[in-house]
This record gives C-alpha cells, sequence and structure tokens, in this order.
C-alpha cells in the first residue's frame, strides 16, 4: 500500500526534491504517512477488540478480555510493522532522480 | 504580469555581483552504458558564467541541454569532471553538501510549472522555504512578501487548476526565487505556455535579470533567447558555440 502510495506520489516527491527536500525529508514525508495509517489501525483495532472478545469470551486462556497490556502490545506491533514495511518503499522514494522523474510526467 | 521591484534579494548580494564567476566547468562529461556501448550525453564541456549573465542554451532535442541544466543545478549526481559554483568545487563534494549547496544557491523553473496540486498558491510558495530551518514567522513574512511582489495576494489561497498556464508559471518563477537563489535555472520556462504568455514569462526574466539575478534557460526559442545576453549551443553533447 505504502508502495502504491510512493508510486502515486512520485511527482510530488519529484518536485520537492527539486526544491530542496533531503533524503531525510523524503523519508519522513513517507514514514510519516504509513504512521498516520498505522495509528489509525491501532486506534480502530482496540475498539473492535473491545466489542469482538465479548463474544471471544470462551476461548481466551488467562488473559482478559480487553487487557491493557495485550491490547497495547497488539497496537504496538501493528505500528512497528507498519513502519517495517514502509522503510523500503521510503527509501526508494528517497533515490529518485527529481528530473528524470518530471520529465516522464 | 508584475514589474518586479529590484530588492536585490533574488541575486546580486555583495560577494556575487557582476563580474565573479558563478560557474565554471571543465571536461565536465556525461554518460551511461548500454548494451551497443557507452553512450554519451555530454562531452568534454568547457563553460564560464559570470554573475549577471543571462544565458540561454539551445541545441536541437536530444542535444544534452536539460541534462546539462540538471547538472549545474545539483540535481543529477552522476557526471564525471570539474564543476566550480561560485568557486565551490562541487566535483568534491559529497551528495549530501552538494543538496546543501543546492539550497543555498539555486532556484529551479520547470517547463510544466510542477505546481503541487493539492496545496494552494500559498502553501506552494512555502516549500522550498519548508526545507531551509527557517521559522514559522519568518516563512509566513517571506511567502506574504513574495506574494506582495509578484502582485499575486489576491491568488494565494487558489489551487493550482483554478489558474491559467501563465499564472501558473508566474507561481513556478516566484516559488523559484523564494529562498532568495544566486542561480536561477530555467528549463523550458515557456514551453506550455501561449506565445503572449510566454513573452510575459520572458519579460519578468528580463526584469530579475536586470535586477541582479544571473539565469540560465533551456530554451528552443531563438525569440526567447534574445532576452538573454548570450547563447550556449549544444549539438550531440558538444559545445558548438559558447
Amino acid at each position: 500500500m505504502i508502495s502504491l502510495a510512493v508510486r502515486q506520489r512520485r511527482r510530488e516527491i519529484s518536485v520537492r526534491i527539486a526544491l530542496g527536500a533531503a533524503p531525510r525529508d523524503v523519508l519522513g514525508l513517507v514514514l510519516s504517512r504509513a504512521l498516520r495509517l498505522a495509528a489509525a489501525g491501532a486506534l480502530a483495532g482496540p475498539c473492535a477488540a473491545f466489542f469482538g472478545t465479548r463474544a471471544m469470551r470462551t476461548l481466551l486462556f488467562q488473559v482478559a478480555p480487553g487487557d491493557p497490556v495485550s491490547v497495547g502490545a497488539g497496537a504496538a506491533v501493528v505500528v512497528a510493522i507498519a513502519l517495517l514495511a514502509a522503510w523500503l518503499p521510503a527509501r526508494r522514494a528517497t533515490k529518485i532522480d527529481p528530473i528524470t522523474a518530471l520529465r516522464q510526467e | 504580469m508584475p514589474t518586479i521591484q529590484s530588492r536585490g534579494a533574488a541575486g546580486a548580494t555583495a560577494e556575487f555581483r557582476e563580474g565573479h564567476t558563478v560557474i565554471k566547468t571543465r571536461n565536465l562529461e556525461k554518460s551511461f552504458s548500454t548494451r551497443a556501448g557507452q553512450t554519451w550525453v555530454l562531452r568534454r564541456i568547457d563553460m564560464e558564467i559570470q554573475a549577471g549573465e543571462f544565458v540561454s542554451i539551445m541545441g536541437p532535442s536530444g542535444a544534452g541541454k536539460s541534462t546539462l541544466l540538471s547538472i549545474l543545478g545539483l540535481l543529477d549526481q552522476s557526471w564525471a569532471g570539474e564543476y566550480e559554483l561560485f568557486g565551490t568545487p562541487v566535483h568534491s563534494l559529497k551528495p549530501k553538501d552538494r543538496i546543501e549547496l543546492n539550497k543555498k544557491l539555486i532556484g529551479f523553473v520547470f517547463q510544466q510549472y510542477h505546481l503541487l496540486d493539492n496545496l494552494t498558491v500559498q502553501e506552494n510558495l512555502d516549500i522550498p522555504l519548508s526545507y531551509r530551518n527557517m521559522k514559522g514567522s519568518e516563512r509566513a513574512a517571506a511567502v506574504a512578501d513574495t506574494l506582495d511582489r509578484f502582485q499575486i495576494v489576491g491568488k494565494k489561497d487558489l489551487f493550482p487548476n483554478q489558474l491559467s498556464g501563465g499564472q501558473q508559471q508566474l507561481v513556478g518563477v516566484a516559488r523559484a526565487l523564494i529562498a532568495k537563489p544566486k542561480l536561477l535555472l530555467a528549463d523550458e520556462p515557456t514551453g506550455n505556455l501561449h506565445s503572449d504568455q510566454g513573452r510575459e514569462i520572458m519579460r519578468l526574466f528580463k526584469q530579475l535579470n536586470d535586477a541582479g539575478t544571473t539565469i540560465i534557460q533551456v530554451t528552443h526559442s531563438e525569440e526567447n533567447a534574445k532576452h538573454g545576453n548570450r547563447i550556449v549551443r549544444l549539438r550531440d553533447g558538444w559545445i558548438v558555440e559558447a
């Protein structure tokens, strides 16, 4: 998804590089988008879990439904995986040759 | 089209006044390898450009004009030879330092304007400043000043698709100058414009040059080149007239 977003924003990223964005700025641009998506997921997940765990109560072993540590750890794992998944497309985005990319537009 | 006032902001500071060498290249070359062998894009480019000049790079398609402009603008890193920009040997700088030099010295105008569609005129003008360690208040002041200078205050909240081609290019030029570069590079700045709008942009360039900005443009138009004071012609990667 982030890879697709980077491809779609290739022109924007090229313009920003041509106007002075350093690789760290491009990394920040791509990773912040990934972080926003992951944060939305990490917030929506516990909400869904709140209702879902009631139905699954009988299947849980030694974990209380809505256990804050489990929910927090789950959310943290989601965010970490999203950032890891975004790292490669973000690195690729820093390597865009702005002039070639803009010429292809 | 606005009349640009000379504020010295876009160019002529004491150390970069007329007569100082802005660009000096020696044996600048670019090539890439193909299955057929080495393909040369630029060959032994030796050129010097002084502060205050308005130079037009001309030549047929594929001559290497835009590639040369990209190298001069520090946007293309893969070339060989020597290149000094305001006395700094670019050829011995690391990529990171080249980016810093680009930010400090160069403004770029594109043929297709390349404004960001989801940002207003005001926000588009702010982009270069957002990468230059400026405080928010300083950035806001610079944007307001530029809107005023280019007489586009009334358009500040419009999006690019609400502007004509000429107006978009005017914003493109304003964006290139907002960070007060010493050198303005333009790749076919009137290539997408109606001829009247193109003439207006050229008049604007002439005013900026008269106010002290060193300008290098790539153009196919002899008429546009007449606004400058020198033509560099390229053919097949070689300089054939300087």
